[in-house]
């Protein structure tokens, strides 16, 4: 299983691999992307190699490209169709209607959370992604 | 006029104090506890965030360096060796975090545009931006405003985090 993380933070991105990897994704391989940009490339590379991500996870207020704009690019040019999406943000209201981008299974994890509550919200995702 | 300026302080502590209680339990695994106490600290790392609409707010957070490595070691879950990067963009987090709860608390009264949050380093020799970041020749640093709303919360045993919120103007 291929898992994106998407934040302009590093230790926001260390946590949530830390979550992923205690909520099941032990063996998965997971990318980080500083960006919204960052992680259209990350995307693109690795559909062009066959690939592509099972679950991606992005914030929503990045640089360059924020997370409402990443999936809008996603879905005008046809990527990561199907894959679930899950916005860790600490703006519970923000993204706009971010929702509407996702063609694919859509949640949200606001910050700050508790291992437990990340867990609860990732576990499904991932144990519905490895069993299809 | 006067007790409403009050009832609107009165406020805005109870949403610092509960944006911070709950941050600091939920990502730091700490209680929350309020400081009558600044106790400083030769270089700090400040980080701000903006919220601009109808009603603008600023949120700022300030620690001595020392705290930053508290913050990232509670982050992170473990004890390490951080580089400066990552312990301003831990602070800088802290300030995502707080400033998120903030707004929350606060509704449709303050504007929904976040900033990045901006996070430079203070000293006697005066501010400078974060490691690794590039900035104009006219860059002048986030500050909050003398008359914001100020709270003191203790990091651990030792050190002090210092929690500013103006609401309205901000430029």
């Amino acid at each position: 299983m291929n898992i994106l993380v998407v934040d302009d933070s590093l230790v926001m991105r260390m946590i949530v691999e830390k979550g992923l990897r205690q909520a099941g994704a032990q063996r998965c391989r997971i990318t980080h992307a500083a960006n919204g940009l960052d992680g259209l490339c990350k995307i693109e590379q690795s559909e062009a190699k066959g690939e592509g991500f099972d679950l991606i996870l992005t914030d929503i207020h990045m640089p360059v490209m924020d997370g409402t704009q990443l999936l809008a690019e996603m879905r005008q040019r046809g990527m990561a169709r199907g894959v679930p999406v899950v916005v860790i943000t600490a703006d519970e209201t923000g993204g706009g209607d971010i929702e509407g981008f996702c063609d694919a299974e859509f949640s949200r994890l606001t910050k700050p959370f508790t291992m437990e509550e990340m867990q609860a919200t990732l576990s499904p995702l991932l144990h519905e992604v490895a069993h299809g | 006029m006067a007790k409403r300026w009050e009832d609107g302080l009165r406020e805005q502590v109870l949403v610092m104090d509960s944006a911070v209680a709950e941050v600091f339990e939920q990502m730091l695994w700490q209680t929350c506890r309020v400081s009558k106490v600044d106790t400083g600290g030769a270089e700090r790392i400040r980080a701000c965030i903006t919220l601009r609409g109808a009603q603008s707010a600023r949120c700022c957070v300030e620690l001595p360096i020392t705290a930053g490595d508290q913050v990232a070691d509670a982050l992170l879950g473990s004890e390490g060796d951080w580089d400066d990067e990552l312990i301003e963009d831990a602070v800088g987090e802290l300030c995502n975090m707080i400033t998120g709860r903030v707004k929350s608390r606060l509704g449709a009264r303050v504007g929904s545009g976040n900033s990045l949050p901006e996070v430079v380093r203070v000293s006697g020799g005066g501010i400078r931006p974060r490691s690794g970041s590039f900035v104009g020749l006219g860059w002048k640093p986030v500050q909050p405003a003398e008359d914001a709303t100020r709270r003191l919360y203790w990091i651990g045993e030792c050190c002090t985090l210092a929690v500013s919120l103006e609401l309205e103007d901000v430029a």
